[in-house]
C-alpha cells in the first residue's frame, strides 16, 4: 500500500498511511524525490558529507539511505552561502546529493553538545564555528536555507537544556516564536516561499536523476518548505505555548520541529510528558521531526507518541566508539543470536562453565551447594531481577523459575560483557576478536558482515586504520535502518506495542543480564578472596543505575537494588566515586580520540565526536568496561 | 621451490616481431604483449590474478590501502596491492594472517598481492634500525620489544602472509648517503642474501638491484643477481631522495641489464611523470604511497600535474577534479567542496580524494598500456608531456631520458631551461627520509 506510482509527479506532500496507537507511518514526497517511508532516521552528515562513508559506499547499502541531515550552522562560511549560489544546484548539487530523496536542513549537529557557550541575543543567534563565534542573524539563516535549497529546513530556533530556568525557557520560546515569523517571512520574500515547481520542471529533474546525469540542477526558485521549531526546555507549559503558538502557523508550515531535547530530561516520563504536550497542540497532518535524540529504544519512545523524523547520530557515536551494533531488531533475530552464542559456546562446555559457576555463587555465599545450577542462580537473584530476566510476555511462573533463555541470556551477556560490549553492542576493540573469522554480527547481509570478518576489523582499530570505521558505520548504518524498517512494518501491521514492549523488555533483560554477568564474572576474577557475590553484584548494579543517569530502558534494572541484595554503605560509595572517575574519560573521550592522539602519522585523519548522546540502551557501562577502556586509553 | 622453478625456467628472449620475449616459473607467467622502442606491455599471470604491465600497484601497508574498501579496489581496476612486512608482521603478525587463512583472505582482496621485503624500513625507520651481517633488527614503536629481519625470517614471513611476489631482503643504503664503503657493502651483502636456499612454494621472488647511485655497484650487483636467474627484478635503492639524473640513468641501466622476459619493477616510484619515464626506459611495476598520501593531504593528480585542494584558487572552482576522469569522485564533486572539506578532518573528504588519486594511476597505466599495443606510445609520451608542460619547459632530465627511451620531443621540449637543483648529482644528499 506504500508503493507509489512511479509515474506519478511527486509533488511535496506528506500522507499519513497507517497508524498503530499514537505511532503512524507516512509516505512523504519532496519535489525532487522520495518516497521516504517514515518514520525515517536521516543520515548525519558533517559538511554535508556522511563522515565515514563516500557517496559510492553509500550506494552499496541495503536498505538504501536517501534521506539525509545536513546542518545550516555547518555553511555560514567556508563555505559561505554565496560560493553554493554561484554553484546554483543548491546541496543536491553542491554536496552531491543527486540521489537523494529528501535534504532536511536543520540548525544543531546531533553529534555535539552546543550548549554553553555564549547566550544568544532578540536579534540573533550565537553559535560556534570553524573560524569562531558568531552572531546568526534570521536573514543570514535564511540565506545559508536558500543556498542550499532543501526540501525541508528547520526555522531558526534558541535551542536551551532541559534545566535552563523558567525566565530562559519564557525567552527561548519568545525569540523562537519570533524568529519563526521572521524566517517565514524572508522565504515569502525570497519570493519563492510558496511558488512550487511546475510540473514541467519537476519532471525534467526527475528524468534526470533517473539518467544519473551530472549535477542535475534543482529548479533555482524553490527554498525548500519550514518546519516550525518548538523550544521550551524542560517546561512543560512553555513548549505547550510554542506548540501552540506555531500550531497557528499551520497553514504556512510543512511540519513541526521538536528542538532541545536529549540535553538531560529523563527519558522516561519526562520526555514522554513533554513530546505528547507539545504534539496535543500540533495538527495530525504535519510532519514531526526531532533532533537529539536517535537511540533505539528512545527512538521507539518517540514514535509511540507520533514523532515521524529522526536524526542517525547514534550509529555515528557507535562507530567511532569501535562497537558494532547488535541489538536484536526481532524476536526471532534475538533468538537465533541467542541459539548462535551457544552453539558457539560448546553446548556441553556451557553446561559444565555454567556449573562452575554456580559452584563459585554457591560457594562464595551463605547457602549451601546446589546441584541444579538453575536453581543456585536463582538462588543469588532478587525476584525482581528474576523477573527481569525472564522471557517477556512468557506465561510460566516466570519470578521462581529462570527460563533456559535466560540463563542462555547471562551467559551471552557475560561474553560480551569480557569483551568490553554487551547484548546490544560488540566491541571491537577487544582483542578477543583477534582470530575472529566470523562477521561482526551473525546472519547480518551488510557490506562488512559479507565480505568482513571480526579480526579483520579489530586489526584495522589496533593499527587506527580509517578504514576500520568505514567497515563499522557501513554495518551499523544498515543495521540502525534495518530497526526502522522495522519499526515501520509494526506500525503497518498494527504491532508496534506489543513490538516495542517487546524490545525494551528484551533490552531490560539484556540490561539485568549484564548487570548479573558482571557480578559473576567478577565473582568467577576474585573467587580466591573470597568476595561474595551479594555484596559485589549488588554494587555492581548500584553503580550502574547510579551512574547512568539517564537509564532508560530498564526501569527493571533500578529495581535490581531489591531488598535481597544488600550493599555495605561504604564500600558501595568507594566504588560509586570510582566508577565515576573510570566513567569520565571514557564518556567524554571516546576511544577514538584518544587513539588518535596516539596516532603519529598526520596522515591519517581523525575526527572527534564530543557525543554527549547516551547510548542508553546500554546504559549498563560496566566498570570492567569503562576500566579496560581506561587501561586502553593509557597504554 | 625457488630451485625447482628455476630449473623450469624458461627464457626467450627474441626482437623479432612474432616472438617477443616471456618468462615462465611455476608462480609467474610473464608474457611480454606488445613493445616499442625500450617500453613494453606484458600480461603477468599470478596465482590469483593476471595482472598487465606497466601497472601501478597502491601501498596497503597495514592490510588497507588507507579508508579504500577492496571493493572500490576492484571498481579501479587495481591488479596488484602491496602490504608491508614489516608492519604486517609487528601487527598483528604474520602467524596471525596465517592462521586467518593469508593476506588475501584476511583482509578480502582476490586479487594479486605484493609483500615486500622489510628492506625500505631500513632506510625509513632507520633510527628504529640496527644492520648487521645477520639482518636488520627493529624495534618496535609500539611495545617496544625487537624483531630480528634476517632474510630468511623475511621470506618464511612473506610466505606465511602469502603474496604473489614476494621479496629477498635487500641492504638498503639512502641513495644519498656519501659513503663509498657503505655502498659497496650493501651490494655485496645483498648479493650474499640471495633466498636460494629458501623454500618459496609458488610464490615468486624478486631480487633487488641494490648500488645506490655508483654505476660500477650496480653493475656488480646486476650481474651477479641476473646470474642467479629469479623469476623477476626489482630495482630498488632509488626513490629516496636522490637527484632526477641519478634517478633515471639508474632505472635505464639497470633496465637494459635485465633480462627481457622477465618483471622489472622500480620499488618507490609513485609521481605519475616518473612512473611514465620509467615506463619509457622499460620497466614494468611500480609502487608508492605518494599518490594516496598525497590525496590525504589534499593533493589531487592530474594531467596538468597536481592540484592543492586546499589553495583558495579551488574555493569558487566548479569544475571536477579532472574533466577527463570517469571516478566516482569526479562524477560527484567540485573542486570548490573539496577544497571546503579537506582540510577540516573530515575521513570521508580525505577518502574522496584518495579514490581519485587512484583511479589516476590506474587510468595512466592503462593508457599507456593500450599506446604500446597500438604502436603510437612516443606520441602518447609526448602528448602527455604537453599537457603537464604546456609551456615546452619538459625538466632537463626527463629531456635527456627521452633520448635514451629513443621518444622524440621536437615540438614539445621547446622552451630552453635551465638544469635545476633537484636534478644536480648528489644535489639532496640531505633529503629526509620518510616512509
Amino acid at each position: 500500500m506504500l508503493i507509489t506510482n512511479v509515474s506519478q509527479q511527486p509533488s511535496p506532500s506528506f500522507t499519513l498511511t497507517a497508524k498503530s496507537g499514537k505511532a503512524r507511518c507516512g509516505t512523504l514526497n519532496t519535489v525532487f524525490g522520495g518516497p521516504v517511508l517514515t518514520p525515517a532516521s536521516l543520515m548525519y552528515t558533517r559538511r554535508g558529507v556522511t563522515p565515514n562513508l563516500v557517496p559510492d559506499m553509500l550506494r552499496r547499502l541495503d536498505p538504501n539511505p536517501t534521506a539525509f541531515q545536513v546542518d545550516v550552522l555547518h555553511f555560514l562560511s567556508h563555505p559561505s552561502p554565496d560560493i553554493i549560489k554561484a554553484q546554483g544546484q543548491g546541496a543536491r548539487g553542491f554536496l552531491s546529493m543527486n540521489g537523494a530523496a529528501l535534504v532536511l536542513a536543520s540548525s544543531r549537529d546531533p553529534t555535539l553538545y552546543p550548549f554553553g557557550g555564549k547566550p544568544s541575543n532578540d536579534k540573533a543567534l550565537y553559535c560556534t564555528t570553524n573560524t569562531g563565534g558568531m552572531q546568526v542573524s534570521p536573514e543570514m539563516y535564511m540565506s545559508v536555507v536558500e543556498a542550499l535549497q532543501p526540501d525541508l529546513f528547520v526555522t531558526m530556533a534558541d535551542e536551551i537544556t532541559n534545566d535552563a530556568s523558567k525566565k530562559k525557557s519564557k525567552t527561548s520560546v519568545d525569540r523562537t516564536l519570533k524568529w519563526l515569523d521572521e524566517c517565514l517571512e524572508l522565504q515569502t520574500n525570497l519570493g519563492h516561499g510558496k511558488e512550487q515547481p511546475s510540473h514541467e520542471e519537476a519532471s525534467v529533474t526527475e528524468s534526470a536523476s533517473v539518467d544519473q546525469t551530472r549535477r542535475s540542477s534543482p529548479p533555482c526558485s524553490f527554498v525548500g518548505l519550514p518546519l516550525a521549531s518548538i523550544t521550551g526546555g524542560g517546561s512543560v507549559a512553555e513548549r505547550e505555548r510554542c506548540a501552540r503558538e506555531a500550531g497557528k502557523r499551520e497553514h504556512k508550515v510543512a511540519g513541526f520541529s521538536l528542538s532541545g531535547f536529549g540535553t538531560g530530561e529523563g527519558p522516561g516520563e519526562e520526555r514522554q510528558v513533554l513530546i505528547s504536550t507539545v504534539l496535543s497542540q500540533l495538527p495530525e497532518s504535519k510532519l514531526r521531526f526531532m533532533s537529539g535524540i536517535s537511540s533505539p529504544s528512545e527512538v521507539l519512545d518517540a514514535v509511540a507518541e507520533g514523532i515521524d523524523l529522526f536524526d542517525c547520530s547514534f550509529t555515528t557515536a557507535a562507530t567511532s566508539g569501535g562497537y558494532a551494533l547488535s541489538f536484536p531488531i526481532t524476536r526471532q533475530q534475538q533468538e537465533e543470536q541467542l541459539q548462535q552464542q551457544r552453539m558457539d559456546d560448546g553446548c556441553g562446555e556451557w553446561q559444565a562453565e555454567a556449573r562452575i559457576e554456580s559452584d563459585h555463587l554457591d560457594s562464595s555465599s551463605a547457602g549451601t551447594a546446589e546441584d541444579d545450577h538453575e536453581e543456585g542462580l536463582k538462588k543469588q537473584l532478587p525476584t525482581s531481577l528474576a523477573s527481569a530476566l525472564s522471557e517477556p510476555n512468557s506465561t510460566s511462573n516466570t519470578t521462581t523459575a529462570l527460563s533456559a533463555l535466560a540463563v542462555q541470556r547471562i551467559q551471552a551477556a557475560a561474553s560480551e560483557a569480557s569483551q568490553g560490549g554487551d547484548l546490544s553492542k560488540v566491541n571491537l576493540w577487544s582483542t578477543t576478536h583477534r582470530l575472529d573469522k566470523g562477521p561482526l554480527l551473525k546472519g547480518c547481509t551488510c557490506f562488512t558482515c559479507k565480505k568482513h570478518s571480526r579480526a579483520y576489523v579489530q586489526h584495522l582499530l589496533q593499527v587506527h586504520e580509517m578504514l576500520a570505521e568505514v567497515l563499522l558505520d557501513m554495518h551499523n548504518v544498515h543495521h540502525y535502518h534495518s530497526f526502522m524498517q522495522q519499526i515501520r512494518a509494526s506500525i503497518q501491521e498494527g504491532s508496534f506495542e506489543e513490538y516495542r514492549q517487546w524490545f525494551k523488555e528484551s533490552a531490560a533483560a539484556a540490561a539485568a543480564a549484564s548487570a548479573c554477568s558482571s557480578g559473576m564474572t567478577t565473582v568467577l576474577a576474585d573467587s580466591k578472596e573470597n568476595v561474595g557475590t551479594r555484596v559485589m553484584a549488588g554494587d555492581n548494579n548500584n553503580v550502574s543505575s547510579t551512574v547512568a543517569t539517564t537509564a532508560t530502558t530498564n526501569v527493571q534494572a533500578a529495581a535490581i537494588d531489591d531488598t535481597a541484595i544488600t550493599s555495605p554503605g561504604n564500600t558501595a560509595d568507594e566504588l560509586l566515586t570510582l566508577a565515576i572517575a573510570a566513567e569520565r574519560p571514557a564518556a567524554s573521550a571516546t576511544s577514538l580520540i584518544d587513539a588518535g592522539a596516539a596516532r603519529q602519522s598526520p596522515a591519517v585523519i581523525t575526527y572527534s565526536s564530543a557525543s554527549t548522546t547516551e547510548m542508553s540502551h546500554n546504559q549498563q557501562e560496566q566498570v570492567q568496561e569503562t576500566n579496560k577502556r581506561a587501561r586502553l586509553n593509557d597504554s | 621451490m625457488v630451485l625447482a622453478g628455476r630449473s623450469n625456467l624458461k627464457v626467450m628472449a627474441s626482437n623479432s616481431a612474432t616472438q617477443l620475449p616471456s618468462s615462465t616459473s611455476p608462480a609467474l607467467k610473464f608474457e611480454v604483449v606488445a613493445a616499442q622502442g625500450r617500453a613494453r606491455t606484458a600480461r603477468m599471470t599470478l596465482p590469483h590474478f593476471t595482472a598487465e604491465t606497466p601497472m601501478f600497484m597502491p601501498v596497503g601497508t597495514q592490510g588497507s590501502v588507507k579508508g579504500m574498501t577492496c571493493d572500490q579496489m576492484l571498481d579501479l581496476d587495481c591488479h596488484v596491492i602491496l602490504g608491508n612486512t614489516y608492519h604486517l608482521e609487528s601487527r598483528p603478525g604474520s602467524e596471525l594472517v596465517s592462521q586467518m587463512g593469508g593476506l588475501h583472505e584476511f583482509i578480502g582482496w582476490p586479487r594479486g598481492m605484493l609483500t615486500d621485503s622489510g628492506g625500505f624500513q631500513m632506510v625509513s625507520l632507520l633510527h628504529l634500525a640496527e644492520i648487521t651481517e645477520e639482518g636488520v633488527t627493529f624495534q618496535s614503536p609500539v611495545d617496544g620489544s625487537r624483531m630480528l629481519l634476517t632474510p630468511e625470517e623475511s621470506i618464511q614471513i612473506q610466505n606465511r602472509l602469502g603474496a604473489d611476489i614476494i621479496m629477498a631482503l635487500d641492504d638498503v643504503v639512502p641513495a644519498t648517503m656519501q659513503d663509498p664503503a657503505r655502498f659497496e657493502e650493501a651490494t655485496h651483502r645483498t648479493t650474499r642474501q640471495d633466498p636460494e636456499c629458501h623454500p618459496c612454494n609458488a610464490y615468486l621472488c624478486f631480487m633487488n638491484i641494490i648500488g645506490g647511485l655508483d654505476p660500477a655497484l650496480r653493475e656488480i650487483s646486476l650481474r651477479d643477481l641476473v646470474a642467479r636467474n629469479t623469476p623477476g627484478y626489482a630495482i630498488g635503492g632509488l626513490a629516496g631522495g636522490e637527484s632526477k639524473d641519478d634517478f633515471w640513468r639508474m632505472v635505464a641501466i639497470s633496465a637494459a641489464g635485465l633480462p627481457p622476459g622477465k618483471p622489472r619493477y622500480v620499488m618507490g616510484i609513485g609521481y605519475p611523470l616518473d612512473i611514465v619515464v620509467c615506463s619509457a626506459l622499460g620497466a614494468d611495476m611500480y609502487d608508492s604511497v605518494y599518490p594516496t598520501r598525497t590525496a590525504r593531504f589534499g593533493v589531487a593528480l592530474v594531467p596538468e600535474g597536481v592540484l592543492k585542494l586546499k589553495n583558495a584558487e579551488f574555493a569558487n572552482d566548479f569544475r571536477p577534479i579532472d574533466d577527463t576522469c570517469s571516478c566516482s569522485t569526479c562524477k560527484d564533486y567540485t573542486r570548490a567542496y573539496l577544497h571546503n572539506v579537506i582540510a577540516r578532518n573530515i575521513p570521508s573528504a580525505a577518502i574522496l580524494v584518495t579514490h581519485h588519486n587512484i583511479a589516476y594511476t590506474q587510468a595512466l597505466t592503462r593508457r599507456m598500456r593500450q599506446a604500446i599495443k597500438d604502436q603510437v606510445f612516443p606520441d602518447w609520451v609526448r602528448n602527455y608531456l604537453r599537457k603537464m608542460f604546456p609551456k615546452g619547459d619538459v625538466p632537463v632530465w626527463v629531456r635527456e631520458a627521452m633520448v635514451v627511451a629513443d621518444i622524440d620531443l621536437e615540438g614539445v621540449a621547446t622552451m630552453d631551461v635551465p638544469r635545476t637543483h633537484k636534478e644536480d648529482r648528489g644535489a639532496n644528499e640531505d633529503a629526509v627520509f620518510k616512509e
